[in-house]
């Protein structure tokens, strides 16, 4: 009795794992782009390199990976191009600022405005 | 024959051009020669106009390969309604249909009543060299009229893609979007010549910016619509530049049409609807410079050329160089001081529009940022819809709350706590239903959760102020259009967080027999055959989808193979019912046992389509219904 | 006083954008950078196609400039890029090594028998994993390497004018 617990307690972990797995891999495929097609993920796309690509994404989290260890290492081959996300650095500090930065001014702006017609 | 049609058709254009430049200098006031009158000429310019497009559908109609544009977008077997839409479905016919309705709205301002002459003759003048501009793009850089120089036996096709009834339809009414912002533009420029941009302006561009605005979002609609049905990616809008294209513009003019309402009603914020004016068209014709000349990358790209390309940005150039010099030569002249007070309608207005113009700002750079970094740095950069989502949500939150609490303050300085306490029942109502629902659904993103709430206080608010009784019990006019348009975009903004949040996607490799799930139902793989159709061939497969052992609907995706020109496409076979989409797309198979076959549960897109078309309807109300204290008088 | 400067915004933006939309205009954005342009060959050995020696990165360190060519026997480009290359090993001496992408060994040796071989050495790369480590989009691309370091990478079929333009003098200056 006990030892079939065990066993369908490993068997579910096993198998929990596997789902995890499977989850991260979605997540990740949905955040590279299909090299190949226009504007397409990896995970929406048939493309022969889009399948390598997910085929080698799969290895990497069985191996163990983390996802930023894998995004490094496809940002190393292709460039940023290859996310759908651009990352925060120094090409993209403007692209994830501007609209806060627009945002104050606007804040700003119309707080004077008020104030000086009071 | 051919040879004649060809004469005609380019005298027609011709003749346009003429009518134009003669309707153009009546900008400059003089007296020295006589011309004929502002409706004579306005009859001209749309007779020419309508006459070469019926020439043109009739060339599409009778399939004459003589032509160049009917041989390279036109096939003899295709159905008689994709030979019709095929005249709007490649640039030069799109370019002639543009100028089309531009001619028309000319026309339809020309005839219209209770505007002062010269006013008017302005307006006119102005839409009139930009129908030139046009008319001259048209003739020397896309004629369609152009001869085929060799002799050809049939047709090269149009592309399937865009073989489909919603695209014959979507391009006409975003143009009318679109074209109808030009004579909003041209009547900011009268107004900033004529320095009379006061309640009497804002009262003569409100019909035609409501109804341009509503035509532009019904025009997106049907647009994302498709996308929905024939890309087959289980989505409704991907953030692709060309998406953003005719997004930037709705944005700015959602932004206008409130402007215009404030000036209705209390003559302030003159410079900035103005500037919104011009705004809204400039984005327009950026968007066709950005789709037309090719320097994007999309999945709708449009025959591009970038001889085209330079064409328009000069056109852009030169209209945009010559109203902002004038806006700054004449900005302090149309100016009036005019308090609102801190808290008022007019100060929530204007916070939105400020938000409105963060969320452009958002688009903009998403779309241009790629570009930008590869022209500089030579770097390329992916902006994917990630980007959009994360930094337009929290605006989208405040964006809400002001759009509610808004309408329910009044012109001048309203005291919030005195608002809050008076709403307090539709407070606790909205915020008991979303603890209910996140509770219930297991919602525990607070970006989320926010937009629902607020979403659902715009919902009851906007519902419940649109019926409203006076003292003597009975159903007084209040501003059904607003309220419909507010209750519609609350709703459209539920429906997308509920549907990024519970969308369910499987993706099986399947053989004919099997069984996949997807959530509680089950689906057989019954068969897969090939169909013949006029125009292509077909790889149909049937899954039975059951639940709990009974047959509920049959699915049958395809995969479709035409052949002229060349293209497979896969259509999505949906299930809609009211709280949930069913999406079956197949794909190419990659051998001859298993094709793999993609299943999605897409929560709330009835209810998606629904909040749109309120919005839609919203809009088409409050062009129609005058109210306002202007016009009362 | 500021509303003076304020009114004068749009029309400058406006000039600015122009400018910029007007150079994006003449700009290719279909060629893409690699960013491996400057670092060293990832290692990797593969299989040899005709011979028992693999290939591998060490292979690629020499002091004079080589060409690793990445190519197929199903891809049509590859064929006609096959002369190119041709020319290049024998007039120009240059020295190329061989990548075949994705392919069938029995194709692979037929297309090479028939067409010639440019090759000093043959990589068979079935499983796609390496070029992947080389950052290859697509058959064919070619790069040019020198001490072990990718200098240029050139993607799609290299014509006639390209190698007398560019992958010529990349290979006399280095």
């Amino acid at each position: 009795m006990i030892k079939t617990t065990k066993i369908f307690l490993l068997l579910f972990l096993l198998l929990s794992n596997a789902l995890a797995e499977d989850i991260r891999a979605i997540e990740l495929f949905k955040e590279v782009r299909c090299l190949v097609c226009q504007g397409q993920t990896i995970h929406e796309s048939n493309a022969e390199l889009a399948e390598d690509i997910k085929k080698l994404i799969r290895e990497k989290i069985s191996q163990g990976e983390t996802d930023r260890q894998i995004k490094e290492y496809l940002v190393e081959k292709y460039g940023d191009w290859i996310l759908m996300t651009p990352p925060f650095n120094n090409l993209t500090y403007i692209l994830w600022s501007f609209p806060f930065l627009i945002l104050i001014i606007g804040a700003f702006a119309i707080y004077r405005q008020k104030r000086s017609q009071a | 024959m051919s040879l004649y049609i060809f004469y005609i058709s380019n005298s027609l254009l011709l003749l346009c051009l003429i009518a134009s430049l003669m309707q153009s200098s009546k900008i400059i006031n003089n007296k020295i020669f006589t011309r004929p009158g502002v409706i004579v000429l306005a009859y001209v310019q749309l007779i020419s106009i309508l006459l070469s497009f019926l020439i043109l559908i009739y060339l599409f109609l009778i399939s004459d390969f003589n032509f160049d544009l009917v041989y390279f977008n036109s096939h003899s077997e295709k159905p008689l309604i994709y030979k019709f839409s095929g005249v709007w479905g490649n640039h030069e016919g799109s370019m002639l249909l543009w100028i089309l309705i531009l001619v028309l709205f000319n026309f339809l301002f020309a005839l219209s009543r209770r505007i002062s002459e010269r006013f008017k003759e302005i307006t006119v003048a102005i839409q009139s060299i930009m129908i030139f501009g046009f008319v001259a793009f048209l003739f020397f850089l896309s004629n369609p009229f152009a001869l085929n120089q060799n002799n050809f036996f049939d047709g090269i096709g149009l592309n399937p893609i865009l073989q489909d009834p919603l695209l014959a339809i979507h391009p006409p009414v975003l143009y009318v979007g679109y074209v109808g912002f030009s004579l909003v533009f041209s009547l900011a420029i009268a107004g900033l010549i004529t320095k009379e941009v006061d309640q009497r302006w804002a009262s003569i561009v409100k019909p035609w910016v409501f109804s341009a605005w509503a035509f532009l979002t019904a025009g997106i609609a049907l647009g994302s619509f498709w996308a929905y049905y024939e890309l087959g990616w289980g989505g409704y809008w991907f953030w692709d530049p060309v998406e953003n294209a005719s997004l930037m513009p709705w944005i700015a003019a959602t932004a206008l049409i409130h402007c215009v309402l404030i000036l209705q009603k209390r003559n302030v914020m003159q410079s900035w609807t103005i500037i919104l004016a011009i705004l809204t068209f400039s984005l327009s014709l950026v968007g066709t410079f950005l789709v037309r000349s090719g320097i994007l990358n999309s999945v709708h790209t449009f025959a591009s050329d970038p001889g085209r390309g330079l064409f328009i940005l000069l056109f852009i150039f030169l209209i945009l160089v010559f109203s902002f010099s004038l806006f700054a030569y004449n900005s302090e002249k149309i100016n009036k001081i005019n308090s609102m007070g801190l808290v008022s309608r007019g100060t929530g207005i204007q916070v939105n529009n400020w938000l409105l113009i963060t969320i452009l700002t958002i688009v903009f750079l998403g779309t241009m940022y790629p570009l930008a970094t590869d022209l500089l740095l030579n770097k390329s950069l992916t902006v994917g819809p990630k980007y959009y989502s994360t930094t337009i949500a929290p605006i989208i939150i405040l964006f809400l709350f002001f759009m509610f609490i808004s309408p329910r303050l009044g012109w001048t300085d309203t005291k919030l706590y005195k608002i809050i306490i008076q709403l307090r029942y539709l407070i606790i109502t909205s915020l008991t239903i979303t603890l209910i629902i996140s509770l219930y659904f297991e919602l525990f993103n607070l970006t989320e959760i926010l937009i629902i709430f607020f979403s659902l206080l715009l919902v009851i608010s906007s519902m419940t102020a649109s019926i409203n009784f006076n003292k003597q019990n009975i159903l007084v006019r209040t501003n059904l259009g607003q309220n419909l348009a507010h209750a519609g975009f609350g709703i459209l903004m539920m429906a997308v967080v509920s549907n990024a949040v519970y969308s369910e996607e499987r993706i099986y490799n399947a053989k004919v027999g099997d069984n996949l799930q997807l959530q509680k139902y089950i689906f057989s793989f019954d068969k897969i055959e090939q169909v013949e159709e006029s125009n292509y061939n077909s790889l149909k497969a049937y899954f039975l989808m059951k639940k709990d052992g009974k047959l509920i609907d049959i699915f049958t995706p395809e995969i479709r193979f035409y052949s002229n020109p060349p293209t497979i496409t896969s259509e999505a076979s949906i299930l809609h019912k009211f709280f949930s989409d069913i999406y079956l797309v197949m794909n190419v198979p990659q051998d001859q046992q298993s094709i793999s076959v993609r299943m999605h549960i897409k929560p709330f897109m009835t209810i998606l389509w629904l909040g749109t078309l309120m919005i839609i309807m919203g809009g088409i109300i409050s062009a129609s219904i005058r109210i306002g204290r202007f016009d009362e008088k | 006083m500021k509303s003076n400067y304020l009114k004068f915004l749009p029309l400058a933006l406006i000039i600015l954008l122009s400018i910029f939309l007007f150079f994006s205009l003449n700009n290719d954005t279909s060629k893409l950078s690699s960013p491996l342009v400057g670092k060293k060959v990832p290692e990797f050995s593969l299989p040899n196609l005709f011979g028992q020696e693999e290939l591998t990165n060490l292979d690629l360190n020499t002091e004079n400039p080589i060409l690793l060519n990445v190519w197929s026997s199903w891809c049509i480009p590859c064929r006609a890029e096959h002369d190119i290359l041709m020319v290049l090993s024998e007039l120009y001496k240059v020295e190329i090594f061989g990548l075949n992408y994705k392919d069938n060994s029995e194709e692979a040796k037929k297309f090479i028998n028939n067409l010639g071989n440019p090759f000093v050495k043959i990589g068979s790369d079935n499983s796609g994993r390496t070029a992947i480590d080389l950052g290859v989009y697509g058959v064919p691309e070619t790069y040019i390497i020198a001490n072990g370091i990718i200098i240029y990478k050139h993607i799609g079929p290299i014509h006639m004018n390209e190698m007398e333009e560019k992958i010529l003098p990349i290979i006399r200056n280095n």
